[in-house]
Protein backbone atom coordinates (compact mmCIF):
# COMPACT_ATOMS: atom_id res chain seq x y z
CA UNK A 1 0.00 0.00 0.00
CA UNK A 2 1.23 3.45 -0.93
CA UNK A 3 -1.64 5.50 0.46
CA UNK A 4 -3.43 6.14 3.73
CA UNK A 5 -6.01 8.60 5.00
CA UNK A 6 -5.23 10.92 7.90
CA UNK A 7 -8.43 12.81 8.61
CA UNK A 8 -9.12 14.89 5.52
CA UNK A 9 -5.64 14.38 4.15
CA UNK A 10 -4.54 11.71 1.70
CA UNK A 11 -0.95 10.65 2.40
CA UNK A 12 0.96 9.09 -0.50
CA UNK A 13 4.18 7.34 0.46
CA UNK A 14 6.63 7.71 -2.44
CA UNK A 15 8.68 4.73 -1.30
CA UNK A 16 11.13 2.51 -3.12
CA UNK A 17 11.76 2.84 -6.85
CA UNK A 18 9.50 5.37 -8.56
CA UNK A 19 9.73 4.32 -12.20
CA UNK A 20 7.16 3.65 -14.93
CA UNK A 21 6.51 0.16 -13.55
CA UNK A 22 5.67 1.32 -10.02
CA UNK A 23 4.13 4.70 -10.95
CA UNK A 24 1.11 3.04 -12.56
CA UNK A 25 0.44 1.09 -9.34
CA UNK A 26 0.65 4.23 -7.21
CA UNK A 27 -1.61 6.15 -9.61
CA UNK A 28 -4.32 3.46 -9.58
CA UNK A 29 -4.28 3.34 -5.80
CA UNK A 30 -4.61 7.14 -5.46
CA UNK A 31 -7.43 7.30 -8.01
CA UNK A 32 -9.32 4.61 -6.10
CA UNK A 33 -8.84 6.35 -2.74
CA UNK A 34 -9.95 9.74 -4.09
CA UNK A 35 -13.07 8.25 -5.67
CA UNK A 36 -14.24 7.07 -2.23
CA UNK A 37 -12.94 9.76 0.11
CA UNK A 38 -13.21 13.53 -0.33
CA UNK A 39 -10.01 15.20 0.95
CA UNK A 40 -8.74 18.72 1.63
CA UNK A 41 -5.11 17.97 1.07
CA UNK A 42 -2.96 15.50 -0.83
CA UNK A 43 0.53 14.94 0.59
CA UNK A 44 3.30 13.08 -1.23
CA UNK A 45 5.97 11.95 1.22
CA UNK A 46 9.42 11.32 -0.31
CA UNK A 47 11.05 10.19 2.95
CA UNK A 48 11.67 6.64 1.72
CA UNK A 49 12.08 7.39 -1.97
CA UNK A 50 14.77 5.34 -3.66
CA UNK A 51 15.40 5.58 -7.37
CA UNK A 52 13.41 8.13 -9.40
CA UNK A 53 13.05 8.89 -13.09
CA UNK A 54 10.70 11.14 -15.07
CA UNK A 55 7.79 8.82 -14.19
CA UNK A 56 7.87 10.47 -10.75
CA UNK A 57 7.40 13.87 -12.43
CA UNK A 58 4.40 12.49 -14.34
CA UNK A 59 3.05 11.17 -11.05
CA UNK A 60 3.35 14.58 -9.33
CA UNK A 61 1.78 16.40 -12.31
CA UNK A 62 -1.09 13.93 -12.33
CA UNK A 63 -1.72 14.31 -8.60
CA UNK A 64 -1.57 18.11 -8.97
CA UNK A 65 -4.45 17.84 -11.46
CA UNK A 66 -6.31 15.35 -9.22
CA UNK A 67 -5.93 17.64 -6.21
CA UNK A 68 -7.12 20.68 -8.17
CA UNK A 69 -10.17 18.79 -9.42
CA UNK A 70 -10.96 17.70 -5.86
CA UNK A 71 -10.54 21.27 -4.60
CA UNK A 72 -7.62 20.15 -2.45
CA UNK A 73 -4.03 21.35 -2.05
CA UNK A 74 -0.93 19.39 -2.97
CA UNK A 75 2.09 19.24 -0.69
CA UNK A 76 5.39 17.43 -1.27
CA UNK A 77 7.33 16.65 1.91
CA UNK A 78 10.73 15.25 2.89
CA UNK A 79 12.23 16.06 -0.50
CA UNK A 80 15.96 15.41 -0.39
CA UNK A 81 18.62 16.90 -2.64
CA UNK A 82 18.19 14.43 -5.50
CA UNK A 83 14.39 14.68 -5.39
CA UNK A 84 14.57 18.50 -5.38
CA UNK A 85 16.90 18.43 -8.40
CA UNK A 86 14.51 16.18 -10.34
CA UNK A 87 11.47 18.30 -9.39
CA UNK A 88 13.27 21.45 -10.50
CA UNK A 89 14.31 19.93 -13.84
CA UNK A 90 10.76 18.65 -14.30
CA UNK A 91 9.29 22.14 -13.82
CA UNK A 92 7.32 21.21 -10.68
CA UNK A 93 8.42 24.36 -8.80
CA UNK A 94 6.54 26.45 -11.38
CA UNK A 95 3.17 24.94 -10.51
CA UNK A 96 0.88 27.46 -8.85
CA UNK A 97 -0.09 26.73 -5.26
CA UNK A 98 2.09 23.65 -4.80
CA UNK A 99 3.94 23.40 -1.47
CA UNK A 100 7.38 21.77 -1.48
CA UNK A 101 9.18 21.08 1.79
CA UNK B 1 41.83 -3.18 -19.08
CA UNK B 2 41.47 -0.57 -21.78
CA UNK B 3 37.99 -1.33 -22.88
CA UNK B 4 35.17 -3.35 -21.34
CA UNK B 5 32.16 -4.37 -23.38
CA UNK B 6 28.88 -6.09 -22.71
CA UNK B 7 25.70 -6.78 -24.63
CA UNK B 8 22.41 -7.92 -23.17
CA UNK B 9 19.00 -8.58 -24.59
CA UNK B 10 15.77 -8.59 -22.61
CA UNK B 11 12.00 -8.43 -22.99
CA UNK B 12 10.38 -5.01 -23.35
CA UNK B 13 8.27 -5.21 -20.20
CA UNK B 14 8.12 -2.65 -17.41
CA UNK B 15 9.58 -5.13 -14.91
CA UNK B 16 12.84 -5.03 -16.87
CA UNK B 17 13.27 -1.25 -16.43
CA UNK B 18 14.80 -1.91 -13.00
CA UNK B 19 16.91 -4.78 -14.37
CA UNK B 20 18.38 -2.58 -17.12
CA UNK B 21 19.40 0.34 -14.88
CA UNK B 22 20.85 -1.99 -12.22
CA UNK B 23 22.82 -3.81 -14.93
CA UNK B 24 24.20 -0.44 -16.08
CA UNK B 25 25.07 0.52 -12.49
CA UNK B 26 26.88 -2.79 -12.00
CA UNK B 27 28.77 -2.32 -15.28
CA UNK B 28 30.15 1.13 -14.38
CA UNK B 29 31.19 0.10 -10.85
CA UNK B 30 34.66 -0.63 -12.25
CA UNK B 31 35.09 3.12 -12.87
CA UNK B 32 34.24 3.85 -9.24
CA UNK B 33 31.75 6.67 -10.02
CA UNK B 34 30.35 9.13 -7.50
CA UNK B 35 26.89 8.25 -6.19
CA UNK B 36 25.42 11.16 -8.15
CA UNK B 37 27.03 10.05 -11.41
CA UNK B 38 25.69 6.56 -10.83
CA UNK B 39 22.18 7.93 -10.23
CA UNK B 40 22.41 10.03 -13.42
CA UNK B 41 23.31 6.95 -15.45
CA UNK B 42 20.56 4.85 -13.87
CA UNK B 43 17.98 7.55 -14.58
CA UNK B 44 19.05 7.98 -18.21
CA UNK B 45 18.99 4.21 -18.85
CA UNK B 46 15.61 3.92 -17.17
CA UNK B 47 14.20 6.68 -19.42
CA UNK B 48 15.50 5.03 -22.59
CA UNK B 49 14.22 1.57 -21.68
CA UNK B 50 10.83 2.97 -20.60
CA UNK B 51 10.55 4.66 -24.01
CA UNK B 52 11.12 1.30 -25.73
CA UNK B 53 8.47 -0.38 -23.56
CA UNK B 54 5.80 2.32 -23.90
CA UNK B 55 6.45 3.98 -27.25
CA UNK B 56 8.52 1.47 -29.23
CA UNK B 57 6.26 -1.47 -28.53
CA UNK B 58 3.10 0.23 -27.17
CA UNK B 59 3.22 -1.93 -24.02
CA UNK B 60 2.71 -5.09 -26.04
CA UNK B 61 6.24 -6.46 -25.58
CA UNK B 62 9.19 -7.04 -27.87
CA UNK B 63 12.92 -7.19 -27.44
CA UNK B 64 15.44 -4.59 -26.32
CA UNK B 65 19.17 -4.81 -26.91
CA UNK B 66 21.49 -2.87 -24.62
CA UNK B 67 25.20 -2.57 -25.39
CA UNK B 68 27.61 -0.92 -22.98
CA UNK B 69 31.23 0.08 -23.21
CA UNK B 70 33.66 1.44 -20.66
CA UNK B 71 36.85 2.90 -22.00
CA UNK B 72 39.80 4.08 -19.94
CA UNK B 73 41.27 7.43 -20.81
CA UNK B 74 44.07 9.29 -19.09
CA UNK B 75 42.11 10.85 -16.26
CA UNK B 76 38.68 9.34 -16.73
CA UNK B 77 36.51 6.53 -18.00
CA UNK B 78 34.12 7.04 -20.88
CA UNK B 79 30.87 5.14 -20.45
CA UNK B 80 28.74 4.61 -23.53
CA UNK B 81 25.45 2.81 -23.84
CA UNK B 82 23.29 1.96 -26.84
CA UNK B 83 19.67 0.98 -26.22
CA UNK B 84 17.79 -0.32 -29.23
CA UNK B 85 14.26 -1.49 -29.93
CA UNK B 86 12.73 -2.91 -33.10
CA UNK B 87 9.31 -1.37 -32.65
CA UNK B 88 7.32 1.26 -34.43
CA UNK B 89 9.90 4.06 -34.52
CA UNK B 90 9.49 7.80 -33.98
CA UNK B 91 7.89 9.95 -36.68
CA UNK B 92 9.51 13.23 -35.65
CA UNK B 93 12.63 12.84 -33.50
CA UNK B 94 13.16 16.61 -33.10
CA UNK B 95 9.66 17.02 -31.71
CA UNK B 96 9.94 13.93 -29.50
CA UNK B 97 13.06 15.41 -27.90
CA UNK B 98 11.27 18.62 -26.88
CA UNK B 99 10.55 18.92 -23.15
CA UNK B 100 6.96 18.14 -22.09
CA UNK B 101 6.22 16.42 -25.39
CA UNK B 102 4.53 13.06 -25.09
CA UNK B 103 2.57 10.90 -27.50
CA UNK B 104 1.06 8.95 -24.68
CA UNK B 105 -1.81 10.75 -23.01
CA UNK B 106 -3.56 7.95 -21.13
CA UNK B 107 -0.45 6.88 -19.23
CA UNK B 108 0.28 10.23 -17.61
CA UNK B 109 3.80 10.68 -18.93
CA UNK B 110 5.64 13.89 -18.12
CA UNK B 111 7.25 14.08 -21.57
CA UNK B 112 10.62 14.59 -19.91
CA UNK B 113 12.28 11.31 -20.93
CA UNK B 114 14.64 12.62 -23.62
CA UNK B 115 15.20 15.85 -21.67
CA UNK B 116 16.39 13.86 -18.65
CA UNK B 117 18.65 11.70 -20.85
CA UNK B 118 20.16 14.87 -22.27
CA UNK B 119 20.60 16.53 -18.88
CA UNK B 120 22.03 13.53 -17.08
CA UNK B 121 24.43 12.36 -19.79
CA UNK B 122 27.09 14.25 -21.77
CA UNK B 123 25.91 13.16 -25.19
CA UNK B 124 22.68 11.82 -26.65
CA UNK B 125 21.91 10.73 -30.20
CA UNK B 126 18.64 9.25 -31.39
CA UNK B 127 18.26 7.30 -34.63
CA UNK B 128 14.81 6.17 -35.57
CA UNK B 129 13.13 4.66 -38.62
CA UNK B 130 9.37 4.35 -38.82
CA UNK B 131 8.34 0.71 -38.68
CA UNK B 132 11.88 -0.45 -37.92
CA UNK B 133 12.76 0.83 -34.48
CA UNK B 134 14.75 3.31 -32.45
CA UNK B 135 18.36 3.39 -31.32
CA UNK B 136 19.45 5.69 -28.50
CA UNK B 137 23.17 6.26 -27.88
CA UNK B 138 24.44 8.01 -24.76
CA UNK B 139 27.89 8.82 -23.41
CA UNK B 140 29.14 10.08 -20.10
CA UNK B 141 32.55 10.82 -18.73
CA UNK B 142 33.30 9.32 -15.33
CA UNK B 143 36.15 11.18 -13.66
CA UNK B 144 38.85 9.14 -11.96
Amino acid sequence: MYTRLEGECLMIEMKGDIDHHHASRIREEVKLMLSFHPVREVVMDFKDAGFMDSSAIGLVLGRYIDANEAGAGLKLINTGERVKKMLKLGGIYKLKGIVIE
Amino acid sequence: MDKLKTKIEFDAVSDNEAFARIAAAAFVLKADPLVETMEDIKTAVSEAVTNCVIHGYGNSGGRIVMEMELEKEEDAYIFSVVIEDFGKGIKDVVKAREPMYSECSEEERSGMGFTFMELFMDELTVDSTLGKGTKVCMRKKIMD
